[in-house]
């Protein structure tokens, strides 16, 4: 059960050893490779795990749940969630190889078995926050995950926004934490046990009748906070844009999706555990304010930006907030809603990254809008998988993004969700004037101002040709670092589609991870 | 369960050819073009021969299906949507005319559009009409029906207005697609109905609920799907596009404005027979319509003086005889006719597509005349086509037409039994008025520019094919020795229990109906033929083609077209001019440029707070963590 995360931990060792024992600039491919292999052991352990498989995705404790002394709990919820934190990790080290500040900067390039290093221990720490059975580890892994991520965003060392976005990310993430930690001590200190299953048994004792004391309120909502502050919802949401902006493309992909997936898990153990089945609905009304305001601020925000990164950290901010309607109810299907609207967007948002990076190669992190302008004419792969990611984003069908929004809301209406989903229904309505836009840019001729309005083909194919290629496009790029990028593209695009037109492959093979369905 | 992927390969082939075609009209010569057309759609003919012989090796007596699941999509625990190919004897019948005579066209398309320099964008077109009418009638599902559906609206939007650069051709062309447009409404707001009442797209999960479902919802369903059968069969009241469509290229209007696409209406009552069955008001719009339009039809094309138009309401008139017959339960007599109008028809349009060719072009009966000893082959064919039309036995027409009017007088409907009779003898009356027009007699002006060069193979070929067809095809139902259409289609039209079978009430003996309609029909053929010659033969006076009054006012569709067109199109002008002049401007405008100010004040909002100072940044967490304190606390 805890062979993954000893995969993980294991493996980031050796990329250091590895370091230390072959020669200078002779490490990288080996640092990758293990890296790669540690990442893809832990998933066959993931995958293989069959002890725990018949528990309800929200149980904590009780009987037919197998843990290590309470602290780490195994079981389908665990297993799917780390599932997809690990291939989050292997898409964004398949990034990393080629990242151009990897190659070209001779100091980061001696440090790349750091950055595997420090990648390994994020996803370990994320790992070990989906499976947390009692609060010490999950603060332990939440600890651990931003601790690597501060560095990691700040890995471009010369690089004044890498700098200023680590800064702030780890300045305000330090009192997030000091925020959550409280929460947790006044949780403990109410109910004496910082065991989940403990917890919960506590509200069952009639002393309660089912109440909650104050304490335990204030501390629960000092832990909502600190949650939020990780998922970026706002108003706590501020270091998202600089962050995504300054970190290394790879590390932003990585962040984006596995940050929101162990948060997302370890708060829906959390508010399991804490928060009597009665006492749901009042709690999670603060929750459900920030939601429908990271969705407002996300989606409009992302209009006024100008650089690609920063668009799509405000929709990151918006998809926050969405994700929230699969806390609203408590059963199977609202975790597995959350998990394949956090599969929808992992593949969405991994593969925008790829082409991102695609198109910066050569040139300097990351991308001005404008320069996706006529990128079809260009680009057109490239272009045509960024417009499938886009309208994923958006939730048209059939994407992804579709199906993901689309179980969401069904859930919303189980739990008479109706202020989430009216602000998710407005808010998508608002953030496809966004992606439209970016999509309108990429096929919009280059030229369209100055040709006369005609159908000619002929015409189009000389104002094709006549188009100066950008210089920053055409920087060459050794094969395997494209086969690495293309590979991710592919994958995304393959995952992103088949999401959409046969969710029920998904979901038929997800059944039998819990036997409620 | 054996494996049935070659149904795949019937629209899938030319799917593939139409992208191919798209991607290379520019680059390959004309006669690759061709060549890949039409091996694509004769592979698809081939694909639908296998099925065919599959399907009859399949086990059983009654109903039999091959089938082939495309695709699906669900949520667990919520209802599936689910696309796939259904191979049984209702979908190979159409499929077998679909490309049979899709395959035939195409070769003679090779010859007739040679000198058209978008050579390639025709085949692309011609070959994406072939994959979406079989898509239409091989889906398994309703859902896949409107996806066909669509689909042949718009390669018939695309055909008809080939010659894209001339006014007449893009009004044609608008004027269908507006008109199907309505149609397909009609059809979406049937589909909700359908999934609304029986929770599938599925007919195998539909027709088995229809027994258990109250009439007055099968009632509103059934008169939806009718909207949209008329408009694309081209039935009255929404029938005023097809006339115009013959401003398409001729072998186009053969495949799709006469043997297949206009058909599809006839398709969708067929193949929704138990919902049609289980409401008698439905069941009477549709013999309404289709008598109606038979009548009107028959009526419209004694007037005309362009051949193609003369068989654009012919065709219009013969369809209605089809939806006659289906509204009063006779649905194989509906199909039988459907395949050997489909076979004749075809071959008078190609047969006039020659004339026309060879004419450079005239189209106005007007200005022929005598061309009979000049173009021999095409007046021999031209005339089989005729007589086929006409009902003259023993020829593919008589018996088909038989069969429905014989069907119309047991079940005890002697109004439209005598209806049908007359449709005949006007039918009659029209071909030979038309036949003398062109062939006989003296010629006028326009003969002087015959080009009587040899026929091409590639247009003589499949004409000779249509004429053999046309001659023979109705040999496969000769009562009491072959039964071809009831072995194809009787299983289905009975196989769902709880409907009422088809044909309910048989209120006259047969046996007496069939000796009393076969020498009706046989009589009144004869004498509306005479007449036709007697008027217009070879001694006629010169201005028996100039139309009187009352020519011009059948010539004019009864005025029908000119009737919208002074009324619901000044009306959908004026609507739009009010939505152009008033509501867009103050109204939607208003509303859209103030919502969108708003938005984008706001999002210039959200970049103010962001100023990048880290204080402020913690500033919004301090007051957002009091503020979720303070509630917390208060709860």
């Amino acid at each position: 059960m805890l062979a993954p995360l000893a995969a993980l931990v294991v493996g980031s060792l050796t990329v250091l050893v590895i370091d230390f024992v072959l020669p200078l600039g002779r490490s990288r491919p080996w640092a990758f490779a293990a890296g790669l292999g540690a990442v893809f052991l832990a998933g066959w352990y993931v995958y293989a795990d069959a002890a725990g498989a018949a528990t309800a995705a929200f149980q904590v404790g009780g009987p037919g749940l197998t843990t290590v002394v309470g602290a780490y709990i195994g079981g389908g919820f665990t297993r799917l969630f780390q599932i997809l934190i690990l291939g989050a990790a292997a898409l964004s080290l398949l990034l990393s190889v080629s990242w151009r500040e990897m190659r070209e900067e001779v100091d980061l390039q001696q440090d790349s078995s750091g950055y595997v290093s420090l990648l390994l221990l994020a996803a370990a720490g994320m790992a070990a926050m989906t499976a947390a059975g009692d609060l010490i580890t999950m603060f332990v892994g939440l600890e651990l995950l931003s601790l690597s991520l501060y560095v990691l965003v700040g890995f471009s060392r010369r690089d004044p926004r890498a700098r200023e976005g680590a800064f702030k990310y780890f300045i305000l993430g330090s009192v997030a934490s000091g925020i959550l930690l409280f929460g947790f001590a006044l949780v403990f200190g109410e109910t004496g046990s910082v065991v989940l299953a403990e917890i919960a048994a506590h509200w069952d004792d009639p002393a309660y009748g089912g109440a909650l004391s104050g304490l335990a309120k204030v501390g629960i909502g000092l832990a909502i906070v600190g949650f939020a502050f990780k998922m970026a919802l706002v108003p706590f949401h501020a270091w998202a844009p600089d962050a995504y902006q300054g970190a290394p493309t790879p590390v932003t992909a990585f962040m984006a999706v596995g940050t929101k997936v162990a948060a997302f898990a370890a708060l829906f153990r959390f508010l399991t555990a804490a928060v009597p089945a009665g006492w749901l609905a009042p709690v999670l009304l603060p929750l459900a304010l920030l939601a429908v305001l990271s969705m407002a601020v996300g989606s409009l925000g992302a209009m006024v930006q100008e650089d690609f990164k920063r668009l799509l950290a405000y929709s990151a901010i918006a998809h926050a907030g969405y994700l929230v309607l699969a806390l609203s109810h408590r059963s199977e299907e609202a975790a597995v809603a959350g998990f394949m609207y956090l599969a929808g967007y992992a593949f969405t948002s991994l593969g925008a990254f790829a082409v991102l990076l695609w198109l910066t190669r050569g040139g300097r992190e990351g991308g001005e809008l404008s320069a996706l302008a006529g990128l079809y004419y260009r680009k057109p792969w490239p272009a045509v998988a960024l417009t499938v990611f886009l309208l994923s984003m958006a939730g048209m069908p059939p994407s992804g993004g579709f199906v993901g929004k689309l179980l969401l809301v069904l859930i919303g209406v189980r739990s008479g969700a109706w202020f989430l989903i009216t602000g998710l229904v407005l808010t998508t309505g608002l953030s496809a004037y966004v992606y439209l836009r970016v999509i309108k840019t990429m096929f919009a001729r280059p030229d369209a101002a100055e040709a006369p309005a005609s159908y000619g083909e002929a015409a189009a194919e000389a104002a094709a040709a006549a188009e100066p290629v950008a210089a920053a496009e055409a920087a060459p790029w050794s094969w395997p670092l494209a086969a690495a990028v293309s590979a991710v593209i592919v994958i995304c695009v393959a995952g992103t589609l088949q999401l959409g037109l046969a969710p029920q492959w998904v979901l038929s093979s997800i059944k039998g991870l819990f036997p409620l369905f | 369960m054996q494996s049935t992927w070659y149904l795949g390969l019937i629209p899938g082939l030319p799917l593939a050819g139409a992208l191919i075609l798209a991607l290379k009209r520019n680059t390959w010569p004309k006669p690759r073009l061709a060549l890949a057309a039409s091996t694509m759609v004769g592979g698809s003919f081939i694909a639908t021969l296998v099925a065919l012989v599959r399907w009859m090796q399949l086990p059983g007596e009654g109903y039999r299906a091959l089938e082939l699941s495309l695709w699906q999509w669900g949520l667990a625990g919520e209802r599936t949507i689910s696309l796939g190919l259904l191979g049984d004897g209702l979908s190979l019948w159409f499929s077998v005319v679909v490309t049979g005579v899709g395959l035939l066209i195409h070769i003679f398309s090779a010859a007739y559009m040679e000198d058209d320099p978008s050579y390639g964008r025709y085949f692309a077109e011609l070959n994406y009409f072939i994959f979406a009418m079989s898509l239409l009638v091989l889906s398994d599902s309703f859902l896949g029906v409107l996806l066909g559906w669509a689909q042949v609206g718009l390669a018939s939007y695309l055909l008809i207005g080939f010659w894209h650069r001339t006014p007449e051709a893009q009004g044609a062309a608008n004027k269908a697609f507006l008109i199907n447009m309505g149609g397909e409404a009609g059809i979406i707001l049937g589909l909700a109905g359908i999934f609304a009442a029986f929770g599938s797209f599925r007919f195998a999960d539909v027709f088995p609920q229809v027994a258990s479902t109250p009439e007055a919802v099968l009632t509103v369903i059934g008169l939806l799907l009718l909207i949209g059968a008329a408009a694309k069969s081209a039935q009255l009241p929404l029938h005023t596009w097809l006339p115009d469509a013959m401003q398409g290229p001729t072998p186009v209007s053969a495949l799709i404005h006469a043997a297949t696409m206009v058909t599809a209406g006839v398709y969708l009552v067929s193949r929704a027979y138990p919902i049609y069955q289980g409401s008698a008001a439905a069941m009477q719009a549709v013999a309404l319509v289709g008598a109606a339009s038979a009548l009107y039809g028959a009526l419209a094309a004694v007037g005309q003086t362009d051949i193609k138009r003369v068989l654009a309401y012919s065709t219009m008139s013969q369809v209605g005889y089809m939806m006659l017959s289906a509204g009063v339960g006779a649905y194989q007599a509906a199909l039988f006719h459907f395949l050997t109008h489909a076979f004749f028809k075809a071959l008078l349009f190609l047969a006039a597509g020659m004339v026309i060719h060879h004419l450079g072009g005239e189209q106005d009966i007007r200005r022929m005349g005598g061309l009979g000893k000049k173009l021999p082959f095409p007046y021999a064919a031209f005339l089989v086509g005729a007589l086929a039309l006409a009902g003259a036995p023993p020829l593919a027409g008589f018996f088909s037409k038989d069969e429905i009017l014989v069907d119309l007088l047991i079940t005890g409907h002697r109004t439209y039994w005598i209806l049908g009779l007359a449709v005949a003898a006007l039918t009659a009356f029209y071909m030979f008025r038309l036949v003398c027009l062109v062939f006989t007699g003296p010629g006028s002006e326009g003969v002087e520019r015959v080009d009587e060069a040899q026929e091409d193979q590639r247009m003589a070929g499949p004409v000779a094919i249509l004429s053999l067809l046309s001659i023979a095809a109705g040999w496969i139902a000769i009562p009491g020795r072959t039964d071809l259409p009831g072995r194809f289609l009787r299983g289905f039209f009975q196989h769902y229990p709880g409907v009422a079978p088809a044909l309910p009430a048989v209120v006259v003996d047969p046996s007496e109906a069939k000796s009393a309609t076969m020498m009706a029909a046989i009589a009144v053929a004869a004498v509306g033929a005479a007449i036709g010659v007697w008027l217009y033969g070879p001694r006629r006076s010169p201005k028996a083609a100039q139309p009187g009054p009352l020519a011009a006012f059948l010539a004019e569709g009864f005025y029908l077209d000119a009737l919208y067109r002074g009324t619901v199109v000044p009306l959908a002008h004026g609507l739009a001019r009010l939505g152009a002049q008033f509501l867009e401007p103050s109204v939607i405008d208003g509303a859209v440029n103030g919502l969108a100010g708003l938005v984008r004040s706001a999002a210039a909002g959200t970049r103010d707070v962001h100023t990048g100072y880290v204080r402020r940044y913690a500033l919004g967490i301090v007051v957002g963590t009091i503020a979720v304190l303070v509630y917390m606390a208060m709860l």
